[in-house]
């Protein structure tokens, strides 16, 4: 009995490992609104749309990736209901997106092909249209595949890569400007070479950088990975500091197996980033120092979730976390962020995968799918919907559910909004964000 | 009720802006790193010449007027120096926007000048908002922000060429029903062989940080 036990644990941590590796293609770099770019206007009131990056699955009829667009706003007659969608003609390994500092273009990764897509969103932002295919991106970059975070920097975007063309995790990020020109590409240190998320903060002019793996092992089957000790080598363990105007990096932390999403607190007093280590499941807090340099530091467990991705509120106290392997969503108060409180767990089943939250922290929404090769067979395709509550609660919204089961596998999650682009309201939705750096606060 | 009146004029937050930025400057200098409660900036800007900007793409040529002279500017006949282009308009409300670049632009032509490197750079303000920023308004701003010789104020003068310059840069504007005009803050710094090197933004403009960069550029 305690024998059977114990196996079953040690087959669970391997499946967890696994699938935490998975995790880190399927985590949304910038999709929540407190996590946007600092160079982003925000959308501080109700989001009408949820632009939702979606795999093409022919299993389910869908034959191409595609940007799935929900109504999200209540007040609308089509509220929970998709107003578009957009193919690109290809199954790409549909995964992350980004958009430019003017909330203009959608940027659209595809892990397997390494193909970006550019999609308008201010021309009809109910309607986004495709306007640029990359289909060069690893030619033009020399060398770098798999675009998997965007973040925009000022007039330009900046795409963290998770692997090379030779499929191994040695990899970089690149440049673009915001209509599709590349620029310039910056490869990983030699001694810490994976990447996976990247993270600017304006205030401090620092670029935070984690790591996962590399396309050998993403675009596998996960039970083979888990299979093979090989592959099971090839996940970064750092995450690192870099001087964000130089693009230097200046400390590398090992932090544990896989560190994928980071979220820097977003209050003005606050200088930390939290992230989470998908193969040993730790909450990693990355703090600066009263000299200046960085510590990094394990806070919390998470349990043996695979976590995958993150949302912290703009007031940095809530921090909701998915457990891919498990489908749970945990919320943590993090008022200290030293000691992160579990508030409650929520299961989803049978897997979980991107959260993102409006700006006042009142929406929280979910998708499920992570890769192509890692999802379970009995995975279900949704999105839904959780209110917080007065009570410091999440309640789910039952009703909103959105059904993806014929549209393909939903991944990440971006807003969008009229306001954006000068309508009437726009003054009362729509934050220019960004306390100015030279003015006094 | 005067008070009252000039207080909410952007003049007033330009003013207040300048106070700000130039007290903010003189907090910058001591050496101790700042927390963020003290509200002052979190990091010093780069040595000049200690790092390279990416060329960002060629700059897009095109001609404004000079408000204050009256003569033709074309973007090409600047080659040689560098440029600092910021696109803005006198009536925009934001504190955090216009009035911000323009408190930079201000910083940086006294920093360029007690450097002595005043010849070799040009401060370029055009404004998107050529119908109401008439000559005459763009020279009374002028005289409010106490631009020098070495800063041009501009106008593209018609609207057509308003958004050819605005779609060259890749600079969105929209005009909100209350006037008002929504826009990304974007300042451009283009190098003396006329490629944009450095795009701010508002959460990234700095004087000291526009200075760093173009010392660097004209160290090349």
């Amino acid at each position: 009995m305690t024998l059977h036990r114990s196996a079953t644990r040690v087959l669970s941590r391997a499946l967890v490992a696994l699938t935490a590796s998975a995790l880190v293609a399927a985590a949304p770099a910038l999709a929540d609104e407190p996590c946007q770019s600092p160079y982003m206007a925000k959308i501080v009131g109700q989001e009408d749309y949820v632009y939702v990056w979606t795999l093409g699955d022919p299993a389910l009829g869908a034959q191409s990736d595609s940007l799935v667009t929900i109504d999200a706003n209540p007040a609308s007659a089509t509220y929970g209901k998709v107003l578009s969608r957009a193919e690109v003609g290809s199954i790409n390994e549909a995964h992350h997106g980004g958009l430019t500092d003017d909330r203009a273009r959608l940027w659209l990764g595809g892990l397997d092909s390494s193909r970006i897509f550019v999609f308008d969103v201010a021309t009809d932002p109910a309607k986004p249209k495709l306007v640029r295919t990359i289909d060069n991106t690893t030619e033009v970059t020399g060398g770098l595949a798999g675009p998997h975070t965007f973040i925009a920097l000022p007039g330009r975007m900046l795409v963290a890569f998770l692997s090379s063309k030779d499929g191994s995790g040695k990899t970089g990020m690149a440049e673009f400007t915001n209509d599709g020109r590349y620029v310039r590409t910056i490869w990983m240190p030699a001694d810490a070479p994976y990447g996976y998320d990247a993270r600017p903060s304006a205030k401090l002019n620092r670029l935070l950088t984690s790591s996962f793996t590399g396309k050998n092992v993403y675009m596998t089957e996960l039970p083979k990975v888990l299979a093979t000790p090989e592959l099971m080598k090839q996940f970064g363990d750092s995450m690192i500091v870099w001087n964000l105007h130089t693009m230097k990096p200046l400390q590398t932390f090992r932090v544990g197996g896989a560190p994928l999403e980071i979220r820097w607190a977003s209050s003005p007093e606050n200088d930390w980033a939290v992230s989470t280590t998908a193969l040993d499941h730790k909450m990693v807090l990355v703090k600066r120092k009263p000299d200046g340099t960085f510590e990094a530091k394990t806070v919390a467990d998470v349990g043996e979730i695979l976590p995958v991705d993150l949302s912290l509120s703009a007031d940095d106290k809530h921090l909701y976390v998915t457990g891919f392997m498990t489908g749970e969503l945990k919320h943590y108060d993090m008022s200290d962020p030293e000691k992160p409180v579990l508030v409650e767990t929520i299961n989803l089943g049978p897997q979980a995968n991107m959260v993102s939250q409006s700006w006042d922290g009142k929406r929280i929404y979910v998708t499920g799918s992570l890769l192509s090769k890692w999802d379970k067979p009995d995975a279900k395709w949704w999105m839904k919907k959780f209110t917080l509550g007065p009570d410091g609660k999440l309640a789910e919204e039952k009703g909103f559910e959105v059904d993806f089961s014929k549209l393909g596998r939903p991944h990440q999650m971006n807003f969008g909004s009229k306001a954006l682009y000068g309508e009437a309201g726009g003054v009362d939705r729509v934050a220019s964000l960004g306390a100015p750096a030279s003015a006094a606060r | 009720m005067r008070f009252a009146r000039a207080v909410a004029t952007p003049a007033a937050a330009i003013a207040g802006l300048l106070a700000g930025a130039i007290a903010c400057a003189a907090a910058a200098q001591p050496a101790a790193t700042p927390s963020p409660a003290d509200g002052e900036p979190l990091y010093r800007a780069d040595a000049p010449g200690t790092f390279e900007l990416p060329v960002l793409y060629e700059a897009p040529d095109f001609e404004v007027r000079d408000a204050a002279t009256g003569a033709p500017v074309a973007l090409r006949t600047l080659r040689g120096r560098v440029v600092v282009l910021s696109l803005f308009y006198t009536h925009c409300p934001d504190g955090n926007a216009c009035p911000l670049a323009t408190a930079t632009l201000r910083s940086a032509e006294r920093a360029l000048a007690e450097k002595g490197l005043a010849g070799r750079v040009t401060l370029l303000s055009v404004t998107f908002d050529e119908a109401r920023d008439t000559p005459e308004v763009l020279r009374a701003h002028r005289d409010m922000v106490g631009a020098g010789p070495g800063w041009i104020l501009a106008t593209p003068e018609t609207a057509e060429r308003r958004a050819a310059l605005l779609a060259a840069y890749d600079q969105r504007i929209a005009r909100a029903p209350d006037g008002s005009i929504v826009h990304p803050l974007r300042v451009y710094v283009i190098d003396r062989r006329g490629r944009v090197r450095q795009i701010y933004s508002q959460s990234w403009l700095r004087a000291d940080v526009l200075m760093s960069d173009v010392e660097t550029l004209l160290a090349e």
